[in-house]
């Protein structure tokens, strides 16, 4: 090498230069490169994303930033953020300059959640939700903001339609129970803070029952849909109308006093009476039995009141239905009502304690086809603390009107079938029918028939031994659960009987679709029959009627020897009553029965 | 404290000249500081100075070429100390030789022992054979011994010797005995040391990543053998420039990651050795970020010149081999540079196989291509 020591330095300098610079060549290309990812990245998320200089000028957008405010980015860099990221200011929320200069301020991201609104720049609006964070340099100097933000006008309109069904009912619309509680409670507490009345109004339709029944539950959906939209439109516009359940309606009539809300609630009664619902080839009258309560700084709390709307609504059907009853605290109706109270809580003292016991009547078979074996009617009684014995008469109205009914028969089956599999053998040979009262309540009851179910198969006593007895209005009313629970329980040889036949009669032709094995006619045709040609024919009527459709007949409230003759002479299947057998103790009529039987 | 620094002749000394300081003193000096040419009038030099000063610590090494106050000499130079406070029952000096075997480090009995009594006096001198101790190694133990933040200020310097080394040099000596393969340890007490490192090297390359090392040698940067990534700056019309000398203006500077290794300065020594990998007088380990950097005469010569020191009562200047080399015909320049900022102070040294001295942060480090000036003042023990 023939280069002196300085050309050789200045040689190897010129390669670090040349090294030097592709070193940073290299390096500006992966800057580039990573600049390009970073606004590839920015561009390709989902979000909005819009940046500014420290001086609040907007200095980027991503696509989505692009379309949700309307400006494409080389419109709106350079321009203030407030004019390219216009919010709107729905609840006095803070505008966007005062949320950079916040941002600054606090050195920290702001999450923004709350009901904001972004006008795009045609003015159509987003609901958004938006982060600002500062940028920084690498000295920590402030030199800009970002925002990133999401439509989430979707999710908002969801989060009110969520919050619109958790307070509303779905079928009518209105407002739900719960939501009305509030509204009530509310209420109330305004009464006791500015001596100001309102009104409750409580109502149940009348004959929703019979309509859902008969007709459907798509029916009785579109009565109640029909009802609440009579109910509004007869409403003022501050009354808040609430479907409370079933066919129940509540209606908070505020700043009203008794009397104006009697006006106003008769003028939606006289629409109601003017209405007839029909469905398809049928036509229906509705009627509504209404209760009204004044609410004032008198009453303790919400469930109080609804008490007495719930008494006021009780009386109104004591009084013969489809009427409004104002709530009236020395009322005959709400004393017997008090009366009712006092009940329900013996009833439920005694369904803990034990409290209640049951008794037998059997029934005496008159005709050839009448069976030979044990045949009786379990009774239920009650038995106070001091050993007094109540008959049904006396608590089942309160038991059926405060919802005790499903509780007191399950208790009857339960201890039914227990003294049944208790008594020696050879009772159960010897028992051709246990006949068992269920309520037109336990029939509404979806897990009522998965209880008996249960209880049949675990007291391991026959189903063919065992006979249900529903009146004959409760199997009406309640027609398609009777008919779901006969057919069921027929397939385990269980038998079933229609109490108090005769009383509630409109057609046979129900009968048809009932799989009953006995009519049990009503008492009040058997007693006079002797003397009464009428009652005579009606029960030879039924009778006939009976034994066409392959039924046995069974004549209540036998107390003559004259009735059993005439009896036998109609050709009636059993004959039941205190002449024939008074009531005892099941576990010991039972085994008495059966030993007279052998 | 007063010192005085003695040029001397060359070949055997004349008594007269040290006497005659010794003399002028008024007493005998309290310590004796030699760099000498490593030739065969070694032995009969320090004899020389034993009869002169026979209860007084001497100790020193060979060196090719040493400073005389203002100037280079390549004939050895004496430099006297007087304490002016000398205080007989408590010395202010002690002089410790650590031999070793083969390059091998001391036990580290030895060292735990050496970093206690370093940690008790106000500075230290170290001089190490400069081709068979491992001084690198025995730093690198002591800064794991000495307290955090201890702070001691060290320096010293790696004996040298003229290449090739076929015959004995670069070696210890105290007293009259002769040590190869040892490290003297000089603690002072009443004296303080401040150190300046002096380089004169401006960066000029990217900074790189060694990706395999071990002790002194290269192997990897970037994945790259480190002669190919070498070549692309040395090659120049298609020929590679004169190694090691054309890298001698192009040094290695270590950028960290690890602070005690920020800063350092390596020289190349041997180019392709052992074949594709290069050999450094300092170490290089896998991890240390490093770049060239590029001075010249003038750099090191204007640094020189630029330095800033206190007056002080002595000065001990260990340069580099290294810069020697690439200040070529202006070797004497950097020393008469320097001399000039002490206000008159007495000053020896020599241009070095390696420095000793402290990192910014008072670590101990391993130089090269450097100047490291110590400056010593006498205080109140």
């Amino acid at each position: 090498m023939t280069t002196t020591p300085l050309e050789l330095d200045n040689a190897i300098l010129r390669n670090l230069l040349a090294q030097t610079t592709r070193a940073y060549e290299q390096k500006l290309a992966e800057l580039h490169a990573q600049k390009e990812f970073a606004q590839v990245t920015l561009a390709s998320i989902g979000d909005g994303v819009l940046a500014t200089g420290a001086d609040g000028k907007v200095r980027y957008l991503n696509l989505v930033a692009e379309n949700l405010t309307g400006w494409s980015a080389a419109e709106a860099v350079g321009r203030p953020l407030s004019e390219v990221f216009h919010l709107v200011d729905e609840t006095g929320a803070e505008g966007v300059d005062s949320l950079l200069r916040r941002c600054r301020e606090e050195g920290r991201s702001l999450r923004l959640v709350e009901r904001i609104t972004l006008e795009r720049r045609d003015g159509r609006r987003y609901a958004i939700e938006s982060t600002c964070s500062p940028i920084r340099d690498g000295d920590g100097a402030h030199i800009g903001t970002v925002l990133v933000f999401q439509d989430v006008s979707d999710k908002r309109l969801m989060a009110l339609q969520l919050a619109h069904q958790a307070t509303h009912d779905e079928l009518t619309g209105l407002h739900n129970r719960q939501a009305f509680d509030t509204q009530l409670q509310r209420a109330l507490e305004e009464t006791r803070r500015d001596d100001v009345t309102h009104v409750l109004c409580y109502m149940d339709l009348d004959q929703f029952k019979l309509i859902n029944d008969t007709c459907g539950h798509q029916a009785g959906d579109e009565l109640l849909r029909r009802v609440a939209s009579l109910l509004q439109d007869s409403l003022r516009a501050n009354d808040l109308a609430a479907r409370l359940g079933g066919d129940e309606f509540g209606v908070l009539l505020p700043h009203c006093s008794p009397a104006e809300a009697e006006r106003q609630i008769t003028g939606f009664h006289r629409s109601l009476q003017g209405f007839r619902f029909t469905w398809r080839d049928k036509s229906f009258p509705v009627g509504a039995s209404i209760g009204l309560v004044a609410i004032n700084r008198e009453w303790k709390t919400v469930a109080h009141l609804l008490s007495a709307a719930d008494h006021a609504c009780y009386a109104a059907k004591e009084k013969g239905r489809n009427r409004i009853q104002l709530y009236q605290e020395n009322d005959a109706t709400f004393i017997r009502r008090h009366g009712e109270m006092n009940w329900v809580l013996r009833i439920q003292q005694n369904l803990e304690q034990d409290g209640f016991c049951l008794f037998a009547q059997s029934l005496q078979p008159l005709s050839p086809r009448a069976a030979r074996g044990v045949y009786f009617e379990v009774l239920l009684r009650m038995v106070d603390l001091d050993g007094r014995i109540h008959l049904p008469g006396d608590f089942l109205r309160a038991a059926e009107r405060y919802g005790l009914m499903p509780s007191i028969d399950r208790w009857v089956v339960r201890r039914s079938l227990e003294t049944l599999v208790k008594q020696p053998p050879p009772f159960l040979d010897l028992l051709h029918t246990c006949s068992i009262n269920l309520s037109a309540f336990s029939l509404g009851d979806e897990s009522f028939l998965d209880f008996l179910e249960g209880e049949i198969a675990d007291s391991g006593v026959a189903g063919s031994k065992l006979c249900f007895e529903i009146t004959e209005t409760a199997a009406i009313e309640n027609l398609g659960q009777a008919e779901k629970l006969f057919s069921r329980l027929a397939d385990r040889g269980v038998r079933f009987a229609l109490d108090d036949f005769g009383t509630g009669m409109s057609s046979y032709g129900y009968l048809k679709d009932l799989p009953v094995s006995y009519l049990k006619i009503d008492g009040k045709f058997i007693k006079d029959m002797v003397t009464d040609t009428l009652d005579r024919a009606m029960v030879d009527s039924i009778n006939q009627v009976a034994h066409v459709m392959g039924l046995q007949t069974v004549a209540e409230g036998v107390c003559s020897h004259e009735l059993v003759e005439q009896l036998r002479d109609l050709g009636v299947d059993y004959a039941q009553g205190n002449w024939i057998s008074p009531p005892r103790p099941l576990g010991e009529a039972a085994p008495a029965r059966a030993r007279a039987a052998v | 404290m007063r010192s005085r620094t003695i040029h001397l002749p060359g070949g055997a000394f004349p008594p007269e000249t040290l006497s005659a300081a010794s003399r002028d003193a008024g007493r005998a000096p309290d310590f004796v500081l030699a760099f000498l040419p490593p030739d065969p009038h070694l032995a009969a030099n320090l004899s020389t100075l034993g009869r002169l000063w026979p209860d007084v610590p001497r100790f020193g090494c060979e060196a090719v070429t040493q400073f005389a106050d203002a100037e280079r000499t390549g004939n050895g130079t004496v430099q006297l100390f007087w304490f002016d406070h000398p205080h007989p029952a408590a010395p202010r000096i002690e002089v410790e030789v650590i031999q070793t075997d083969h390059g091998e480090l001391p036990p580290a009995g030895r060292i735990d022992d050496l970093a206690r009594r370093l940690t008790a006096a106000d500075g230290a001198l170290l001089l190490a054979d400069g081709l068979r101790f491992p001084a690198e190694r025995l730093l690198a133990e002591l800064r794991g011994r000495l307290p955090p933040d201890a702070r001691i200020p060290v320096a010293g310097g790696l004996a040298s010797q003229r290449e090739p080394v076929t015959r004995p040099g670069a070696r210890v000596f105290f007293q009259e005995e002769v040590f190869p393969a040892a490290c003297l340890a000089v603690l002072l007490h009443g004296v303080s040391l401040t150190v300046q490192v002096v380089r004169g090297w401006t960066p000029a390359s990217p900074v790189y990543r060694v990706t395999r090392a071990a002790g002194n040698v290269l192997y990897e940067i970037d994945g790259e053998p480190a002669v190919e990534w070498f070549r692309r700056f040395f090659t120049v019309e298609g020929q590679l420039a004169p190694m090691p000398e054309s890298a001698y203006r192009f040094p290695l500077v270590l950028e960290g990651p690890r602070p005690e290794r920020q800063g350092l300065y390596r020289s190349l020594r041997f180019f392709d050795q052992p074949p594709g990998a290069l050999t450094f007088w300092g170490s290089i380990e896998a991890g240390d970020h490093v770049r060239l950097a590029i001075g010249n005469d003038a750099s090191l010569v204007a640094t020189a010149g630029a330095l800033q020191a206190a007056a002080p009562d002595a000065a001990i200047l260990y340069s580099c081999v290294g810069r020697e080399a690439v200040l070529g015909d202006r070797a004497s320049e950097e020393v008469a540079a320097i001399h000039p900022a002490l206000g008159g102070a007495a000053l020896s040294g020599f241009f070095t196989f390696g420095e000793i001295g402290p990192t910014p942060e008072g670590d101990l480090a391993f130089y090269n291509h450097t100047a490291v000036l110590v400056l010593l003042r006498e205080v109140d023990s």
